[in-house]
This record gives C-alpha cells, structure tokens and sequence, in this order.
C-alpha cells in the first residue's frame, strides 16, 4: 500500500473535536483495563503458582508482564498526545 | 481585525496533532485487544461457558451490522475515528481483528490462540512503529524473534523439539501475515490466522507422532 493510502479519513473540525472527546471518555477503559487484566494473571500465579509451587502458572506471570509492559509502552506516548491536544485547544 | 494567516497556523497545527492522535489511538486500540486473554482465566462452570460461547459472536454481530451500515452510508465514516483512508469504502481493520479473535476462541487450542492474538496485540503496533520510524527491514530483525518468545512461552511445556519448530512456524506466519498487505484483506487478519493455521498443522502431526503437546497457557480460575 502506498504511503498515501495509510492517512486517515478526512474530517471537518468539529467533528473531529467531538470525536476526541468520545474518544476521551474511552481512555480510562483502554487505558486501565489491560493494567488491571495484567495485575490478575500475576495475582492468579501467585496465588495458585507461587504459594502451592505449581510451575503451570508460570505462563500467567509471563502474560501479565507482557500485557503490562506491552500497553504501558503505547499508552505513555498516547496520553502524552491527548495532553498535547487538550493544551492545542486551550 | 481578525488575524487570518495566525487563525490558518493554528488550525494546521491543530490538525497535526488530531492526525497524531489518531495514530496513537489505533495503537493503544490493538495493545487493548490483549485484554480479551481474560476470557481463559473464566472459570469453567456450566452458566459461565454458556456466556462465553454467546457473548463474543453477539459483540462480534453488532460491529459486523455497524460496520455494514457504515459501508451502505447509513452511519456516516465521520462517526468513526482513527479510520483509515483505504478502509472508507472496506470493512474496517477493527472487523477484521475481531474475527480473527472470535475464531482463535471458538476453534483453536489455547496454545495456539494465545500466542497469535499476543501477536496482533503487541507485536503489530511494534511492527508499525518500525515500519514508521526505521527501514522496514527493522521488521524482520524485531519482530521475527518478539513474536518467537510469544510463542515460546506458550509452547514451552511441550517438547522441546516442538517447541522451537512452533516458535520458528508461527513467528513466520506472523510477521509474513503482517508485513504482506492486501487491500480486501486485513493485515490485523492475517496475523493471527496465517500462524494459527500453520500451527494447527503442526498440532496434529505431533499428535500423529507422538510429540508431548502444550498445556494450557491460562488456567481457568475456581468460583
């Protein structure tokens, strides 16, 4: 694909505004829930892995860390982007 | 008097960073997706299979009537943020991936399932952000041994033969889904089928001979 092709649709302003802000409301569910997802496989490795012994859980740990450091790594620069739009509208 | 090559830089800078924003929102969209690995650790009681064997494919119905209503105009494209140039008259990438999900879910080993949706979760928005900011050859070098790990690490109860064969399989599935665009078919697609069927293959011929199988990545939890 071209490097054309890989824009995004173009819309008016206000709308585009509105969307952000939909889209804003959204942030703390794409923001939280895979934190909190990540800190539940780590709880259920400690809990039903660490504390029995069990080496099956051993995966959960890996997954939570994955999930974690996967989604810490895109959010930063994500709401450092919404800051920087909020600061543009101000 | 109003100031209009002041008001024009303004609204240009402002449009550059909704377009940044944009570019980020898909990225933490799919980082998003990994979230839906909760569905393993459900526990496995009869009220709780039968939600998750209803839930996904109703979730998955709405988008696809949603989506289908934006391609008819029924729903304006305006209403869809972060939507691409070349998906405005294609079904949107967000079908696609969830599709892709929803058909790992329903029809394939959690050792296989996991690993592939870890890759359209994590490893496509690393692919992107290579792709954007070095040479795409950076893709191969990165994301060939990121998506390997994922697959080690949900292979590595099996035999270790196995295990390196499945790790070597899927991340070439993956990064080849990935990096092979089509314009009616998604990459967010291919990424995860493209190693999932691979790695089916290979499941049953180990299990033909004899080979030790993965056990579950997830173990679903107890009420």
């Amino acid at each position: 694909m071209d490097k054309k092709s890989m824009q995004y649709i173009e819309k008016n302003t206000d709308n585009q505004i509105r969307l952000l802000k939909t889209e804003m409301l959204f942030t703390p569910l794409l923001v939280f829930l895979p934190f909190i997802v990540g800190v539940i496989f780590i709880l259920d490795w400690f809990n039903r892995g660490f504390i029995p012994g069990d080496p099956r859980f051993n995966s959960e740990l890996i997954l939570g860390f994955i999930i974690i450091i996967g989604n810490l790594f895109f959010d930063i620069p994500f709401i450092k982007s919404l800051k920087k739009f909020s600061q543009h509208k101000k | 008097m109003v100031n209009v090559k002041k008001k024009l830089l303004y609204a240009k800078k402002r449009i550059n960073s909704v377009e940044f924003d944009a570019h980020w929102y898909r990225r933490v969209f799919h980082t998003f997706g990994a979230s839906f690995l909760f569905y393993y650790i459900l526990p496995d009681v009869d009220w709780v299979n039968l939600l998750k064997t209803w839930i996904p494919p109703l979730i998955l119905v709405f988008v696809v009537i949603l989506e289908f209503l934006r391609l008819k105009g029924k729903i304006s494209s305006d209403h869809f943020f972060g939507l691409r140039m070349y998906e405005k008259h294609r079904v949107g990438s967000y079908v696609f991936f969830g599709v892709a999900i929803l058909l790992l879910f329903m029809f394939f080993p959690q050792p296989i399932a996991v690993p592939c949706i870890l890759c359209a979760c994590i490893a496509d928005p690393v692919f992107g952000e290579i792709r954007q900011h070095y040479n795409s050859r950076y893709v191969y070098l990165v994301g060939f041994p990121l998506c390997m790990f994922f697959f080690i690490i949900a292979w590595y109860t099996a035999d270790v033969v196995l295990m390196f064969s499945a790790a070597v399989i899927g991340a070439t599935g993956a990064v080849v889904g990935e990096t092979k665009k089509l314009w009616w078919l998604d990459d967010d697609f291919m990424i995860q089928m493209l190693p999932a069927v691979l790695l089916l293959i290979l499941w049953y011929i180990a299990m033909y001979m004899g080979f030790t199988l993965p056990g579950d990545v997830i173990i679903p939890g107890v009420i």
